[in-house]
């Protein structure tokens, strides 16, 4: 099952088929399911060894999801989730085991995410809590807090003590220490100040480089996504819309609402933010409950045409390592 | 739509709100936090002006200060607030309440909590215009329906019927900025308005926020940590750090000549998603100040690259750059020493 030799060197990593996720937020009284949240709805992507997907989208597109799902923090209703040659959505919970120790998560919220009755050492070290010796525990904590810039006096605190950005260092160092091949990183930064932000950012880029981590950054900060990131996958309403490298979708996005979303992007240059024309879409993003027919993006779309209220568009290749799912003529930019 | 004449004339030089040494306080169990020191500013009519900066630099409580809406444990403790020529540090709640939501519009972060959920949207725009400006409950309907059209809510007299959560956030912070404008204030305080919104709402209520400024000639105070909204939107910025106001001035000053380190630091730490080349982001480093025992001199000397040894006995003065670019950094008193800025890493 472990057979990681089999799989070559450039094989993607993880290779996300068709995943689905429902949530039932409501049931008859007979338990039979009335309301369906569509929160993801047949996504796939792959990420390679060693770089960065970012994954962004409006709240409720289902960005997170994907990031939980793929750990298996939630049952996927279908789909593959092959990671490193494995499939892991079959997997029981003891042979998720070893998988769970290699893929990592870091979470949004660096307060609710740190038990606030463990030390430091002991949110550190507490995946492999049955397999070291209380020194070895100790020692390892200490390297760790080196690691992501804090003093091993933090060691024996507890997470009141600490600032946002400190806790989201400890949670990047809880973690490292399963010494994981790739960090999926669910809105690591949007809870802390624009100059800590800049800090964890660079911290993780470090990382990456100095311990060949692949990383999925999850996030709805457009601009810092971009940073960094190598390839964007541009999420709405439960379905990747458009895929690209970084620099290439920003440059010449396909899909409208990826256009949309980047002319939106408050830009911190007032020249540029002032010539900056706006492509405003009209309303709000439907709910995950009543997700349109054909093209989720069609009741908020400025090109949208009778096509796109019957027929779903196909997610396809417009350009050489470019996917985008839109009726419009070569999903040509307009 | 033209603006109905206001009751005080203002002639278009004076300032609409002048804000002179304030001082604000919070008691808590832990000691008294200094939250806004000596922050003195003014707001001419017709323009925006922003105030940056992070959690904690104050810049929420500077508002709530000069509105007097501060929670309990806060109290102004000096400091001179002119609105529009008159004195109103000194006016009791009753004059207050005449000039909150009536000649001063508010909008805050979260829509959901700033309206009530158990009247129709309806009532409490009709109930607010007829408590400020006493006109008839069917006039006052008239101007309601008039003004949700105008922040572009479809069908307003239908929607007037409808309760805030049967709103979407965007549509709410639409609610919200009707309601703000609908007694034609002379200032309009924004605080964080689309900090709750995605991308595209924002995107709309930017919009929205800057059309109907620009139609109502109403001058502004847009209270954000987002530089790229700053960039968008304001005709002047202030930039506050430690509860102090550490530059100022219009937003080219600041975006494209800042001389505050802490500013420059800011500016560091955003990436330009326009940028032609990949640029490495420059952190500020360490922590943002404790307020409980704020530093003697400059609040930014703990995280300061240039810090000197006057830094941290001697609050610097704010020096004047340029015309209205003022900076309060010991590097700007005419004798200090070139900061060999390349030398220190800052590309900006």
């Amino acid at each position: 099952m472990n057979d990681s030799t089999a799989t070559t060197a450039a094989a993607p990593l993880l290779e996300v088929r068709d995943l689905v996720k429902h949530f039932v937020v409501k049931r008859s009284f007979v338990g039979r399911p009335l309301t369906t949240l569509r929160a993801v709805d047949g996504v796939s992507f792959t990420v390679n060894r060693g770089e960065t997907l970012g994954i962004v989208g409006e709240s409720g597109c289902g960005k997170t999801t994907v990031g939980r799902t793929v750990i298996r923090l939630y049952e996927p209703n279908s789909g593959s989730i092959v990671y490193d040659g494995t499939d892991l959505a079959p997997l029981t919970f003891e042979q998720m085991r070893p998988f769970r120790r290699r893929l990592q998560m870091i979470f949004q919220d660096p307060y609710a995410s740190l038990n606030p009755r463990m030390t430091v050492t002991d949110i550190i070290t507490e995946g492999v809590r049955d397999e070291l010796r209380p020194a070895d525990r100790k020692d390892l904590a200490k390297r760790m807090l080196e690691t992501v810039g804090l003093n091993d006096d933090h060691a024996n605190r507890y997470p009141h003590e600490f600032s946002g950005g400190q806790r989201q260092r400890i949670g990047i160092a809880r973690a490292l220490a399963m010494e994981p091949d790739m960090i999926i990183c669910d809105e690591p930064i949007s809870a802390l100040d624009v100059s800590i932000q800049a800090q964890v950012v660079n911290m993780l880029e470090e990382l990456q480089q100095k311990l060949g981590l692949t990383l999925v950054f999850i996030a709805h900060d457009l601009s810092m996504v971009k940073h960094i990131s190598s390839r964007i996958a541009v999420m709405y309403l439960g379905r990747i819309v458009e895929t690209g490298s970084s620099y290439e979708l920003f440059a010449r996005p396909y899909h409208p609402y990826t256009k949309a979303l980047l002319s939106a992007m408050p830009i911190p240059d007032p020249d540029v933010a002032r010539a900056n024309r706006r492509i405003i879409l009209k309303g709000d993003v439907p709910s995950p409950t009543r997700v349109p027919s054909g093209c989720r993006f069609r009741t908020r779309c400025p090109y949208a045409m009778k096509v796109c209220s019957e027929q779903e568009p196909e997610f396809r290749e417009v350009a050489p390592g470019r996917f985008s799912a839109c009726h419009l003529e070569d999903g040509a930019p307009v | 739509m033209s603006a109905a004449p206001h009751q005080t004339a203002v002639s278009p030089r004076s300032e609409i709100l002048r804000v002179e040494n304030l001082q604000t306080e919070f008691h808590t169990s832990a000691g008294v936090v200094r939250a806004v020191r000596d922050v003195s500013f003014s707001v001419f009519p017709g323009e925006t002006l922003g105030i940056v900066g992070e959690s904690g630099c104050g810049k929420s409580v500077t508002m709530a200060s000069i509105l007097r809406l501060l929670p309990d444990t806060g109290r102004v403790v000096g400091g001179s607030v002119f609105f529009n020529g008159a004195d109103i540090s000194k006016y009791n709640d009753v004059r207050m309440e005449a000039i909150r939501g009536n000649l001063v519009g508010m909008i805050f972060q979260d829509p959901m909590t700033s309206l009530n959920p158990v009247y129709s949207v309806g009532e409490q725009l009709i109930e607010h215009l007829v408590k400020h400006k006493g006109i008839t409950r069917k006039a006052a309907r008239v101007k309601a329906v008039d003004m949700l059209a105008m922040v572009g809510i479809d069908n307003p007299s239908e929607r007037l019927k409808s309760f805030p959560h049967q709103f979407s956030g965007g549509m709410r912070q639409r609610v919200m900025v009707a309601i703000a404008l609908i007694t034609d204030p002379l200032l309009l305080i924004a605080d964080e308005p689309t900090t709750a919104l995605d991308v595209t709402i924002q995107a709309q209520i930017l919009e929205l926020m800057k059309r109907l400024k620009a139609e109502l000639e109403t001058a502004a105070i847009l209270i954000t940590h987002d530089l790229g909204v700053v960039a968008d939107t304001c005709d002047r910025v202030l930039v506050m750090y430690g509860g102090k106001i550490v530059e100022q001035g219009r937003v080219g000053d600041i975006f494209y000549r800042p001389q505050h380190p802490y500013t420059q630091g800011l500016l560091g730490s955003v990436p330009n998603p326009k940028a032609p080349v990949r640029e490495r982001l420059v952190p500020i480093p360490g922590q943002p100040p404790d307020l409980l025992s704020p530093p003697k001199g400059c609040p930014f000397v703990p995280r300061c690259r240039y810090a000197m040894a006057v830094c941290s006995d001697h609050m610097p003065d704010s020096y004047p750059v340029a015309d209205g670019h003022k900076s309060a950094c010991w590097l700007q008193h005419p004798r200090a020493p070139r900061a060999d800025r390349a030398a220190a890493g800052v590309t900006r």
